[in-house]
């Protein structure tokens, strides 16, 4: 049905919209419903301007009708503040422009209710505070990169941490700014979590402002933002656990020395033994004294030979380097052959044809032999055999370790490398943890396989170096 | 003691006895000897 005729008095009335007119002596000269339901006022009081306008917009507000009223132009959205007939305060929007009758120009003001928006502005205002306030001075760094490995975003806790500013980091390629022994071990991290998008964690060392490496331990996930890839990280200060992990270490590999000095002193006592009784042959010299020497320097070059292999293990120096499995397996064996004789167990060392390069710390990884292979040693019987052996699979070289004795029941299997486990009646429980820790380190795993009444095999995989 | 002749480690192992140096020592010539199966010819030249 088509309407010929438009009641606009009906539809301003009804508008949802609040609308007045204003004359140029601030008098309200009309008010539509809606205005008055946002003032809180009856339609049949009077509206005055001094009673609904907040104090603090008065002169901006004269200011506005002013110029609408004489230069006849449209002032458009202004923030204001209203009192409503209760006293409280309305935050609302206004748009004002000029109304003609006749000769004279009014105001007519359009007012929008904006006390939700408000609500809502504060609370975003309030929770960006908080996320400031959370991002600035955590201890954990947020860090997003883009899948070619450049950073699209970092928290602020970024000075707080390592001492940057978050500018120093933007659209720069993350790897600037890490150890260069850790880089491998992060592209590979990164490299598979792209592949697999499987979560990673990692430690390793970051530069800060200062030039000093600090050890911090990484989080990675991917996400999908923006409709792209992104890898998120976190990190996290690492460096009191570091050093904490080095000093039980070092604790762990001191108590390792100390169990082995009793098999080493006796390696030592014998060739003693013999250059005294060969020296007092001489001294009663009754045989040529130059059919010794030999036997002298021989007997000297053990225990030279052990005290160096002792002290070298020893040392607390701690540094990555390209290592011969077999070399470091020589020593280790040597070292504990000193052990096993006391028990009558022999020690099978089977080398492979070729050598094995391994990156890694040389002290550590015997730490970790030593102590595997003196448990195969404490799990034999008497005349028992260990044997120790290579092998290879894929990107790892496989270091085996197996002893015959009575093997480990499956309830206490999965508890072996937890710390403080231990079925050993003087034992910490901390040696295999050490142990795990530093094969972990090394991007490996150590992997066990017993029966009970067969023995155990031990097998530690390390990546080989390239 | 492996790098001795079998002939200086007999001729030791008598030295040794004689002279009575340590039992440590003498044990260790023992071990040497017996490693090498010459144990007959201790006996032998005692006798």
């Amino acid at each position: 049905m088509a309407i010929k005729f438009i009641d606009f008095t009906q539809v301003i009335e009804n508008s949802l919209i609040g609308i007045f007119i204003l004359s140029k002596t601030n008098d309200v000269i009309y008010a539509n419903k809606h205005t008055y339901d946002l003032l809180g006022y009856d339609k049949k009081e009077t509206l005055k301007l001094s009673n609904i306008l907040h104090p603090q917009f008065w002169e901006t507000c004269q200011h506005t009708i002013q110029t609408v009223i004489h230069q006849e132009k449209r002032m458009e959205a202004m923030e204001q503040k209203l009192i409503k007939k209760d006293g409280s305060i309305l935050h609302v929007e206004t748009d004002a422009l000029p109304y003609k009758h006749e000769n004279s120009t009014f105001a007519q003001i359009h007012v929008r209710d904006i006390s939700k928006r408000k609500v809502f502005e504060k609370e975003y205002v309030s929770r960006e505070e908080e996320y400031q306030l959370i991002s600035k001075n955590t201890s954990d760094v947020l860090l997003e990169l883009s899948e070619e490995g450049k950073v699209k975003y970092i928290s602020p806790s970024v000075e707080h941490v390592l001492g940057y500013q978050e500018q120093d980091f933007l659209e720069v390629d993350l790897l600037a700014f890490i150890h260069p022994s850790d880089i491998p071990n992060i592209t590979n991290a990164i490299n598979s979590l792209k592949e697999e998008e499987e979560p990673f964690l990692i430690t390793y060392r970051v530069c800060s402002k200062e030039n000093r490496y600090i050890w911090v331990e990484a989080k990675g996930k991917i996400i999908h933002r923006h409709k792209e890839k992104r890898i998120l990280l976190g990190l996290r200060d690492n460096s009191v656990q570091m050093e904490t992990e080095r000093l039980l270490r070092q604790s762990e590999k001191l108590a390792l020395i100390g169990e082995l000095s009793a098999g080493v002193v006796h390696e030592i006592k014998n060739p003693l033994t013999s250059i005294k009784g060969f020296l007092q042959l001489m001294q009663a010299g009754t045989i040529e004294t130059k059919d010794y020497i030999t036997i002298l320097n021989s007997e000297i070059e053990r225990i030279e030979h052990i005290a160096n292999d002792l002290l070298g293990f020893a040392k607390p120096k701690e540094e990555m380097a390209n290592l011969s499995i077999h070399q470091v397996l020589d020593e280790v064996v040597f070292l504990l052959n000193a052990q096993s004789k006391r028990k009558n167990v022999y020690i099978y060392w089977q080398k492979k044809a070729d050598d094995v390069e391994v990156l890694g710390d040389k002290s550590q990884l015997k730490q970790v032999f030593i102590n595997l292979i003196k448990n195969a040693i404490e799990a034999s019987f008497e005349d028992g055999v260990i044997d120790v052996s290579l092998e290879e699979q894929d990107s790892f070289v496989l270091i085996k370790v197996t002893d015959h004795g009575s093997g480990i029941p499956k309830h206490n299997l999965d508890k072996l490398g937890e710390s403080f486990f231990t079925t050993k009646k003087k034992g910490t429980g901390l040696g295999l943890m050490v142990s795990y820790k530093i094969i972990n380190n090394h991007n490996g795993r150590i992997h066990i396989e017993s029966e009970e009444n067969k023995g155990t095999t031990f097998i530690i995989y390390l990546p080989k170096s390239r | 003691m492996e790098h001795l002749s079998d002939e200086l480690l007999i001729e030791s192992y008598f030295k040794a006895t004689e002279l009575g140096l340590s039992p440590d020592f003498i044990r260790l010539i023992e071990k040497e000897i017996e490693k090498r199966s010459l144990v007959h010819e201790i006996i032998y030249s005692a006798n």
